[in-house]
């Protein structure tokens, strides 16, 4: 146990079940936090830069490379900002329109189920557990480990059948996809949704049963709403706070920073109602702002295991997931029985000069892409603001709070905790780790920068 | 539906990556080999639903591509295949070394997974073959040595799966050694 009033000096220098290489620090001096760093240090990745002067088709293919688990999202999100800086709705093209704006958000369905159910029960559950892995958990509790697998292969199913593979998907162009199923082939993926359906009920009611660190902040959700759908592709960016704004104003109400000890930009709110601008993106964002837009079924089990339609408990966060994850079944089993295929697998984007703007809903939480074009398509400049570095300020917040109210902990089981707090976000550091502006301080006392 | 008693080879890899298709490719010459007899699969990158393809009355056979580590990473050619007993003992798991991404699940934990959830399959043959340096870049084609290894790499699953009775091989028409 730690002494009352003394200090505490916590480090974890590599994150454990997190996406990519970050680490934690905490200091507590005279009995109060003194400093928190969530520290990311993976290399920057140079995406937007190397975007610039790349023909307009390629964005969806190149960005998809950013992530190894939500590369539809980088996808959709680089569709969108494209097609609208080309003056092009694909939804609104008619029937072929139609069907494709469909099997778009059934892949974002399926990147959904495959994110978030790893993230469950191999990254998350072992925390609240006491586990080390998912592989512990399998020892006493098989069923829910089976369940998890056969939930991620039913994932892993529709991102093939639509994306070609299950990582890293080739099939999607701009306008649509490649090739689009015929009836039959999308029909396939119906019994086995409908076969994980209770499987996920039970995964979400395992979760519920947790016991849940307390925790809650007056956050400031932030994700996309759409007039009548749970939003994946579309929709305006809106909070729980009164932000309601269409994404192509997203950089004039968002402002992005640099801090010392992250190579991943930060974001905050221009106007936003929490100190500092910090606001909270991601599944219980998404789930606050549009409660209303979700299936009463999701509903009605949400209120049976507790979770309120405004749940500002992060670790609360993993039950959420599974909850989306049903709504994703029941989207795409609704998808499939509608699916009339397109008479032609894309429509036309053709290029002209133009600027477009993009968010999407990633597991994760919002993804904004603005892209630049010049008349021939060629791509003038990039702009990728990813979920986990929209994130980085709040988590550090969540430790904070959290590290304060449990001081009495043992360091060891601190330091635990602390790293599950930072796990309530499945936070992305590949996706996060952005091109830092370069400042050179030269000796006679003039400076320059220079960044993308 | 399959038979779950059936053998299963599967090939590990992404038919795009030049010598990592290694896997997929050895897959695909057996399916056509031994049609009806064996069951193939390919599985790229995720093998977390591995555990689920297996039981235990099936033998199954994994082919995948391989980097050594230190100094027999530096002395063994590419296309040397490494067989071994994927039962044997357990996977260091947590130690598998680079993977594709954190949120990937490799042959190790597959294999530690099944081994808690009792579905370990009745046996588990792994065939690991060695790349080249620079021989995993987009949309190449295998590498010579490994070209050279397929015919050699499905013969020997035949005789570890007591696939008696073969097709000859479509390909070049030529009855592998050793099965005629």
């Amino acid at each position: 146990m730690n002494e009352p009033g003394g200090e505490l000096d916590l480090h974890v220098p590599v994150l454990a079940r997190v996406e990519g290489e970050g680490a934690m620090h905490v200091k507590v001096a005279n009995g109060e936090v003194a400093d928190i760093r969530l520290e990311i240090y993976e290399p920057p990745r140079f995406f937007e830069a190397f975007l610039r002067g790349r023909d307009y088709h390629e964005p969806v293919d190149i960005t998809a490379r950013i992530c190894g688990i939500c590369p539809a999202a980088y996808q959709m999100s680089a569709c969108h900002a494209i097609e609208r800086a080309c003056g092009v709705s694909v939804g609104a093209a008619g029937e072929t329109g139609h069907a494709i704006r469909e099997l778009r958000r059934l892949l974002y369905c399926g990147e959904w189920i495959e994110s978030h159910i790893l993230h469950i029960g191999f990254l998350h559950a072992p925390d609240f557990l006491g586990y080390h892995s998912g592989i512990d958990i399998a020892t006493d509790h098989p069923e829910m480990i089976e369940g998890i697998l056969a939930l991620k292969k039913v994932g892993n199913g529709v991102m093939e059948m639509l994306g070609g593979r299950p990582i890293h998907p080739v099939n999607v162009r701009l306008g649509g996809f490649h090739r689009t199923p015929s009836r039959s082939e999308l029909a396939a993926l119906r019994a086995p949704l409908s076969e994980v359906r209770d499987v996920c009920i039970d995964l979400i009611r395992w979760t519920a049963g947790f016991d849940f660190p307390d925790l809650t902040q007056d956050y400031e959700f932030v994700s996309l709403r759409h007039d009548n759908e749970y939003p994946l592709n579309e929709g305006r960016i809106v909070s729980n706070l009164g932000l309601d704004i269409d994404p192509s104003d997203f950089e004039r109400y968002s402002e992005e920073y640099q801090v010392s000890h992250s190579t991943a930009l930060h974001y905050r709110l221009v106007d936003g109602m929490n100190e500092g601008g910090w606001y909270h993106t991601g599944p219980l964002a998404r789930w606050a702002n549009n409660f209303d837009l979700l299936p009463s079924l999701v509903q009605d089990l949400a209120a049976d295991v507790g979770i309120e339609p405004v749940e500002a408990n992060p670790f609360k966060s993993i039950v959420v997931r599974g909850l989306e994850t049903l709504f994703a079944i029941d989207e795409a089993l609704r998808i499939i029985d509608a699916y009339r295929p397109p008479s032609r697998p894309f429509v036309e984007v053709p290029a002209r000069e133009g600027v477009g703007w993009a968010a999407t809903e990633a597991p994760r939480g919002l993804l904004y892409h603005r892209y630049e074009l010049d008349e021939d398509g060629t791509v003038l400049a990039a702009r990728i603001v990813p979920p986990t570095a929209q994130n980085q300020p709040t988590i550090e917040s969540d430790l904070r709070q959290f590290v304060a109210r449990h001081l009495h902990l043992p360091h060891d089981e601190l330091s635990l905790r602390c790293e599950q707090t930072i796990r309530n976000y499945d936070p992305c550091i590949s996706c996060a780790t952005h091109f830092l502006t370069l400042s050179i301080e030269h000796l006679d006392g003039t400076a320059e920068m220079d960044g993308p | 539906m399959t038979d779950p008693t059936r053998p299963l080879v599967i090939g590990v890899g992404n038919r795009d990556r030049g010598d990592d298709a290694i896997g997929p490719a050895v897959a695909d010459i057996v399916a056509e080999r031994w049609p009806n007899r064996v069951d193939t699969a390919v599985v790229e990158g995720d093998l977390s639903t591995l555990p689920l393809l297996w039981s235990a009355d099936r033998p199954v056979v994994v082919v995948d591509a391989a980097v050594l580590a230190g100094d027999a990473g530096t002395s063994t050619g590419p296309g040397t295949v490494i067989e071994f007993d994927g039962l044997g003992r357990p996977w260091p798991v947590g130690n598998e070394g680079p993977t594709l991404s954190t949120h990937g699940i490799g042959l190790a934990t597959a294999v530690e997974l099944a081994r808690r959830l009792d579905r370990l399959p009745g046996s588990l043959t792994v065939l690991a073959v060695t790349v080249g340096d620079g021989s995993l870049d987009h949309r190449a084609p295998l590498s010579r040595p490994l070209e050279q290894a397929l015919d050699a790499l499905v013969t020997r699953i035949g005789v570890i799966l007591n696939l008696s009775e073969p097709v000859p091989y479509p390909g070049n028409g030529v009855t592998p050694q050793g099965e005629a």
